[in-house]
């Protein structure tokens, strides 16, 4: 089989969590920077990213985008079978599967996000997010996924995500 | 400075918010209705296959749009502060300009639900909903 060129081939399980863990033009714009290891991200603090002037904390958009980066980063991890807040479990392992047999899918798409905002960002700190892929079922991955400055326990936003993971094209 | 017109209030509202200049969003009154613009921006790019504009920044560019709804109709000007949001993703955000608008659906003496559509050929094809919850803050904050 040839190698399908640039245009038509389809995102590779690999590449769809590598655009999130590589970065995108917004996130290198933003300044995000990956958290080795973890699937997580910081968005340092920048004036220049403040929403309310009031508050003086990362905008909730920067806090959107990191969340919806890291919950697709997630997936990405998840179709790997790299997903250490479950599969670190002893007992069934819902990714053995995965990891058996890395499964090829077409383009990822966010069919939606939801985010709480518990409270603002805290002024001049930077915001870290993680998140987690609990669940893939019918080709749509379910994430969760938490921002905060340095307590996972004292939550800037959660979000919950679920994205369309279509067949690749040559399926 | 008091702000006793909608445009002032409106003006007022982009020129506060640093992130709003960063992602380049740009409104107008049309009417009682803020009518928003995000221009396309290389830095806007989430996935350079299509390319589309990251998700993120659609929900961001929403969101902005029904805080500028809603401070541009507070008595105050200030905008309320976003509880949650859930955004609908039905078409890829292409290399184009975004336009979106809010729509109040109940203003409650606390809560103010807001639902928010944007499209970039037509309305009638919108690439991203919101609906949110946003409270205003106690003493007009």
């Amino acid at each position: 089989m040839t190698d399908p060129g640039p245009t038509d081939e389809p995102m590779s399980a690999a590449l769809a969590g590598d655009l999130a863990t590589r970065g995108t033009a917004q996130s290198t714009a933003l300044g995000i920077v990956m958290i080795p290891n973890e699937c997580a991200m910081r968005a340092p603090f920048r004036a220049d990213l403040v929403g309310d002037p009031a508050d003086g904390g990362l905008a909730g958009g920067v806090i959107t985008t990191l969340l919806d980066q890291t919950c697709g980063m997630a997936v990405g991890w998840a179709m790997r079978g790299a997903n250490p807040w479950i599969a670190s479990g002893d007992g069934d392992d819902p990714w053995a599967a995965f990891r058996a047999e890395p499964r090829r899918f077409g383009t990822m798409a966010t069919l939606d996000l939801r985010i709480d905002f518990v409270r603002p960002a805290r002024p001049g700190c930077d915001v870290t997010a993680r998140a987690v892929c609990y669940q893939i079922a019918d080709n749509v991955a379910f994430v969760r996924g938490e921002a905060f400055e340095d307590d996972p326990a004292d939550p800037i936003a959660a979000a919950q995500a679920a994205f369309m993971l279509a067949e690749p094209a040559s399926a | 400075m008091s702000l006793v017109t909608t445009t002032d209030k409106l003006a007022a509202f982009l020129a506060g918010w640093p992130y709003a200049g960063f992602l380049g969003m740009t409104a107008k009154l049309d009417g009682e209705s803020v009518a928003a613009t995000l221009p396309f921006s290389q830095h806007l790019i989430g996935n350079p296959l299509i390319p589309a504009l990251h998700g993120g920044v659609v929900g961001a560019f929403l969101e902005l749009t029904a805080l500028a709804q809603l401070a541009a109709s507070a008595p105050d000007g200030h905008a309320p502060r976003t509880v949650d949001i859930t955004i609908d993703y039905l078409r890829p955000a292409r290399a184009f300009a975004t336009h979106a608008r809010a729509e109040v659906i109940k203003r409650g003496r606390r809560v103010i639900n807001v639902q928010v559509t944007a499209w970039q050929e037509a309305p009638a094809a919108p690439v991203a909903t919101l609906r949110g919850h946003f409270v205003v803050r106690a003493n007009g904050r």
